[in-house]
């Protein structure tokens, strides 16, 4: 079933931000549509289980299952890293503990190698523990996600 | 019917926010980096909880992280590598009672009988394998981890070619006969020959004891779940739902894992 217009939208936005990758991604997933099976235990053992069952989305909810992709791509792992840097205070007894993904042999932090690489990429994370900027995208998906964004 | 053009100017401006925010390790690639964070965290903290270890946050060196510094993860597979204070972070459990110490690592590469090196998104490891290598110059522990998870940053439905992969990523760990020159053990690091565990003479047995998994932020196909349930490998799908299911699922069964790591 053909993509529709305003995901169309979405995915070159996402591609000319950088988001490459996401941007593929939902172009494929909304292509090839959702299993909808609910098996249970039982019918795990036969034979229908084994085929792939992916059923094409509707055009008119194209959009909302993008943004819902988009949810659990950007938004939720971004909580969840937030959520990691609470735990990781709680365990140590103080305050959150900000995680950084370094080079695992030369030890410099990911993100400032990004800059370093690039001067023109943004920096600017959250406060420790905290996840504003998610929390910000994820009502901007909601509301994207509602016809009355679309005029 | 076109996006309103103040909902694209809005939705560009956040994705570069959040770009800023968050860095090339949490711009979705497939490396499911913050996915991965998030478990190493909630396991060591509900070990915590339990009331029956001490969890403690280290630096490379084995040391305590100082309080302010941050926690840094691996951005990419790495061996265990050689003491230092600025290598990659972990953390410490220790059991009250009988002393049995663990080290929670992140995207830590495995050796399997093939040689060939396996990376774990999160994996638990004997702590006095892990201190042998760290201070023998760095190194990659051989055998089937206490605990290992992958982490799927995909919303699409796992397929059954996925769950083969972690399958024979277990298959090539589980060291089912005696590795030459170091004897039957579950764990081995080779520059002291130093050995943690039992072997178990089947597959289905090794990975009943310990915890397995697959975590994705979407589903699972049913064969890829009837595969991995054979093998005592759970599949914890929407891992980011609000109902906390999967991630119940994982802590029950890490929980059953550390009420029996004396037995291993």
């Amino acid at each position: 079933m053909a993509i529709n217009e305003d995901v169309m939208t979405i995915i070159r936005i996402l591609n000319e931000e950088g988001f490459g990758v996401l941007a593929g991604d939902v172009m494929v997933e909304i292509s090839q549509g959702r299993d909808q099976r609910e098996l249970d235990e039982e019918s795990l053992d036969t034979e229908k289980a084994d085929y792939d069952a992916r059923e094409p989305i509707a055009p008119e909810d194209q959009l909302s299952a993008a943004m819902q992709i988009l949810h659990r791509r950007l938004v939720a792992p971004a909580k969840a890293l937030a959520e990691a840097e609470r735990l990781l205070g709680e365990i140590g007894e103080g305050n959150p503990v900000r995680i950084r993904f370094v080079d695992p042999v030369e030890g410099t932090d990911r993100l400032v190698t990004a800059r370093d690489d690039n001067p023109d990429f943004p920096l600017g994370r959250d406060d420790i523990g905290q996840s504003d900027v998610a929390d910000k995208l994820e009502k901007l998906l909601a509301r994207i996600a509602t016809p009355r964004a679309i005029v | 019917m076109a996006l309103s053009s103040t909902a694209e100017t809005e939705l560009r401006n956040m994705l570069r926010a959040f770009r800023a925010a968050h860095g090339p390790t949490a711009v979705p690639n497939g490396d499911g980096k913050a996915l991965e964070a998030w478990l190493l965290v909630k396991i060591a903290m509900d070990a915590r909880r339990t009331g029956h270890w001490t969890a403690e946050l280290r630096r490379g060196d084995g040391s305590p992280l100082p309080a302010g510094q941050p926690f840094d993860l691996p951005g990419g597979p790495s061996q265990l590598r050689p003491s230092n204070p600025s290598g990659p972070c972990f953390v410490h459990l220790e059991h009250n009672l009988h002393g049995t110490r663990l080290e929670i690592h992140g995207s830590l590469q495995w050796k399997g009988r093939s040689d060939a090196r396996h990376e774990c998104d999160v994996s638990v490891i004997p702590a006095q394998i892990a201190e042998r290598l760290r201070f023998n110059g760095g190194g990659y522990p051989h055998g089937l981890p206490v605990a290992a998870i992958e982490c799927k940053d995909k919303t699409g439905d796992g397929v059954l070619d996925e769950t083969r992969q972690t399958l024979a990523r277990m298959f090539d760990l589980a060291l089912i006969t005696a590795p030459q020159g170091i004897g039957e053990c579950r764990i081995f690091e080779a520059s002291t020959n130093s050995r943690w565990g039992i072997r178990n003479t089947t597959y289905r047995g090794l990975y009943s004891t310990g915890t397995f998994a697959i975590a994705r932020a979407g589903n699972f196909q049913p064969g890829a779940r009837r595969l991995a349930t054979h093998y005592y490998i759970a599949t914890l799908d929407s891992i980011y739902a609000a109902s906390g299911a999967s991630v119940g699922e994982l802590m029950s069964r890490w929980r059953m894992t550390l009420a029996g790591i004396t037995t291993f």
